[in-house]
């Protein structure tokens, strides 16, 4: 394969890379995959060290050497970018797996927001959810998701006679003791569906909840990521190459057309360069932007980089001082149990409360922070010391817990971007991203409403508030980016057409969250695969 | 590849260094031993500190500016209260990491508020990681906390 051109290049061997590579090769296309990192093994995952693997984050870029600028109020900082992995299988190595279907207003933000000045920029998505459905299904069989349809009416939709391929993982003990709290207020939390094995699957184990999940890489494998799943599926038909240590630094065009790229092997060797009829890049949002900067893709309208969103986030704690401890079946067990955080609370979705002007919302995940979580980041986000530690500690000691996490909206803002920052490189001298971004006054209202209401709730059933942290106006990075190229109809709006291809370079594609028209309010994962599918599904064979 | 817990022995700090550490971060995490709370000195948060400061930066890159850090910190900090960090009793040791963390107390060249995060941050890793790393010793603080486990009390 190495002495053929191949018919498609794709840079970045993550999420969008990977599921566009598996479903070209499944019409016969020939694909290379470039990637930046190295090839791992699951063992590089042991042992289960949270200060090597989480404190000292050593499955991520260094802070020292390959950051990202973050420029707010007249400032610029250097950000270590916890969520990138750079590795065959991209973040996916290290994500919790949340593989969750956009659906309802997250395909009709326009419409949903109801207000036309908020609605400028958030354009209703060129397709309908009916467009993504049997890509969603596809995805979810292929990538092995467990879950169950029909859980609770705030669920997204399904198909009638469809469900996914394994039930959900075992439920925590804590989860019936949350489900009726919720019930009682009319909410209706549901087991969310997850990448993680619920059994034996497709040569892989069940989940032994080891409580290393999310920011760790899975030693077991029972977890999926782009490398055991359609990576491996694309490079068992021989059809499909994918090199490590490349680092694409440039997509060459000419006339309008794609022909190849640049690459280099190691920061000081010379360039090298691929040709290609097809390149796909796939290194997210912010990253694919940063390529299509550097090659001087045209950009007459001047969007390239723009409307980057990061998803609005909120972040409650709380505790239930009268109950006994979490624990299986009932027993106090000398060994506490271990769970995931498998709930999702979807009820704020679309918020219908005349005393609000909010429309558009988003979802909550639930996680025991106490019995799963780490130590060290347990203890360490306390933000405390002294007496008032120990003492908190002592109260953690004895009582049930749980952590709610909010994914929601981000409005979408011009002036919210990536640039490539003028003064720092990174170890291959090539100048890293420099992001602006503020969130709207809507992303911050709608945090707080989403945690007062839960917290509302959660108090009625004997809970107690811990910790309570909405969503700010800054935000320097995350892994749920989107936006950046976004996808349309037309160039006066749009960076790539409704193919998620060039407007002004023929056969050159996105295909990570970066032509998201919105970001959504849902872990954007799935999404992604579903259309890498949709896309390469009817992509030409030939350069038409 | 497997990734294994370095076992280097402890070779940066001085004794003198050790012993002011010791101080400080007994007042970061208060342990009272007779109310079953383990503290900082019999978790060997000290030794966790001092032989991760041993490693070399290919086990973690800011540790060499940890080291610099730290000599110029504690010397510094020494000279301004002009006397053994050794010498303070608990609450004295509060009362100077609180004026750390407002920079009501001021150092020369080391920004008060970045030595406090850094000795939190790195006490609260000598509890609570991996006793391989020499720290957390005999697990008492995860067995304390409760982490994986029942909550034990632990005494002396």
């Amino acid at each position: 394969m190495t002495d053929l051109q191949p018919d498609v290049l794709i840079i970045g061997a993550g999420v969008g890379g990977g599921s566009a590579a598996w479903a070209l090769v499944q019409r016969g296309f020939r694909v290379l995959i470039f990637e930046k990192g190295h090839q791992p093994d699951n063992s590089d995952y042991l042992l289960y060290d949270e200060l090597h693997f989480s404190e000292h984050k050593s499955l991520t870029p260094p802070i020292n050497s390959d950051a990202n600028v973050y420029h707010t109020n007249g400032q610029t900082r250097m950000v270590q970018r916890w969520w990138v992995n750079n590795a065959v299988g991209g973040s996916s190595n290290i994500w919790e797996s949340n593989l969750i279907r956009y659906s309802g207003p997250d395909f009709t933000p326009a419409s949903t927001l109801n207000d036309d000045y908020l609605a400028q920029d958030m354009p209703d998505w060129p397709w309908s959810y009916d467009d993504f459905q049997p890509y969603y299904e596809q995805a979810e069989w292929d990538w092995g998701v467990s879950g169950q349809i029909n859980q609770s009416p705030s669920q997204e939709t399904f198909r009638d006679n469809y469900d996914y391929p394994m039930p959900p993982i075992t439920q925590h003990p804590g989860d019936e003791t949350l489900k009726s709290i919720f019930n009682n207020a009319g909410y209706y939390p549901y087991q969310g569906p997850k990448g993680i094995n619920s059994q034996y699957r497709d040569e892989r184990p069940e989940c032994p909840f080891c409580g290393f999940c999310q920011g760790f890489g899975c030693a077991v494998n029972d977890r999926a990521s782009a490398r055991n799943t359609v990576i491996e599926k694309a490079k068992a038909t021989g059809l499909c190459e994918v090199k490590t240590g490349h680092y694409a630094t440039r997509i060459h065009h000419q006339d309008g057309k794609v022909q190849g790229a640049y690459y280099r092997t190691t920061p000081e060797s010379e360039e090298y360069y691929q040709p290609a009829n097809k390149v796909i890049v796939a290194t997210q949002a912010d990253q694919s932007a940063r390529l299509f900067l550097l090659s001087d893709i045209p950009d007459p309208h001047q969007l390239i980089g723009h409307y980057l969103t990061y998803h609005t986030k909120g972040g409650l704690e709380v505790v239930f001082p009268d109950l006994p401890p979490w624990s299986r079946n009932g027993e106090n067990d000398s060994q506490n149990p271990v769970g995931l955080g498998t709930l999702q609370i979807r009820d704020l979705y679309n918020i219908s409360d005349p005393s609000s002007s909010l429309s558009i919302g988003g979802k909550f995940s639930v996680y025991d922070p106490y019995t799963i979580g780490t130590p060290i980041s347990l203890v360490n986000r306390t933000g405390l010391w002294g007496k008032e530690l120990i003492e908190h500690l002592q109260g953690l000691r004895q009582v049930p817990g749980a952590g709610f996490s909010f994914t929601g909206i981000a409005l979408s803002q011009y002036d919210n971007r990536v640039e490539l920052d003028p003064n720092v490189t990174d170890p291959w001298g090539i100048p890293v991203v420099r992001s602006y971004y503020q969130h709207h006054e809507y992303d911050q209202q709608l945090s707080r409403y989403a945690l007062d209401t839960i917290a509302h709730i959660l108090e009625q059933g004997g809970g107690k508030i811990i910790k309570k942290r909405p969503q700010g106006p800054n935000n320097s990075g995350y892994g749920h980016m989107h936006g950046t190229l976004r996808a349309g109809h037309t160039p006066e709006t749009s960076v790539l057409d409704t193919n998620c291809q060039s407007h002004a370079v023929q056969g050159l594609y996105a295909l990570d969250a970066s032509w998201m028209p919105t970001s959504g309010a849902s872990n954007p994962s799935l999404t992604i695969i579903a259309n890498a599918y949709r896309v390469c599904a009817t992509m030409p064979q030939e350069n038409t | 590849m497997l990734w294994t817990i370095p076992n280097v022995p402890p070779s940066f700090f001085s004794q003198e260094e050790r012993m002011a550490l010791d101080v400080l971060f007994d007042a970061i995490f208060p342990g009272e031993p007779e109310q079953g709370i383990p503290n900082t000195n019999k978790a060997g948060v000290v030794e966790f500190l001092d032989r991760l400061l041993s490693c070399d930066e290919s086990i973690y890159s800011e540790i060499p500016q940890w080291r610099e850090f730290y000599r110029t910190a504690l010397s510094e900090l020494t000279m301004h209260i002009d006397g053994d960090l050794s010498d303070l009793s608990r609450s004295q040791a509060t009362e100077v990491l609180k004026q750390l963390e407002s920079n009501e107390l001021e150092l020369l060249s080391i920004s008060s508020l970045t030595f406090f995060n850094t000795l939190r941050r790195h006490c609260i890793q000598g509890c609570f990681s991996d006793p391989a790393w020499g720290g957390n010793q005999g697990m008492i603080m995860w067995r304390w906390l409760g982490y994986r486990r029942t909550a034990e009390d632990i005494y002396d």
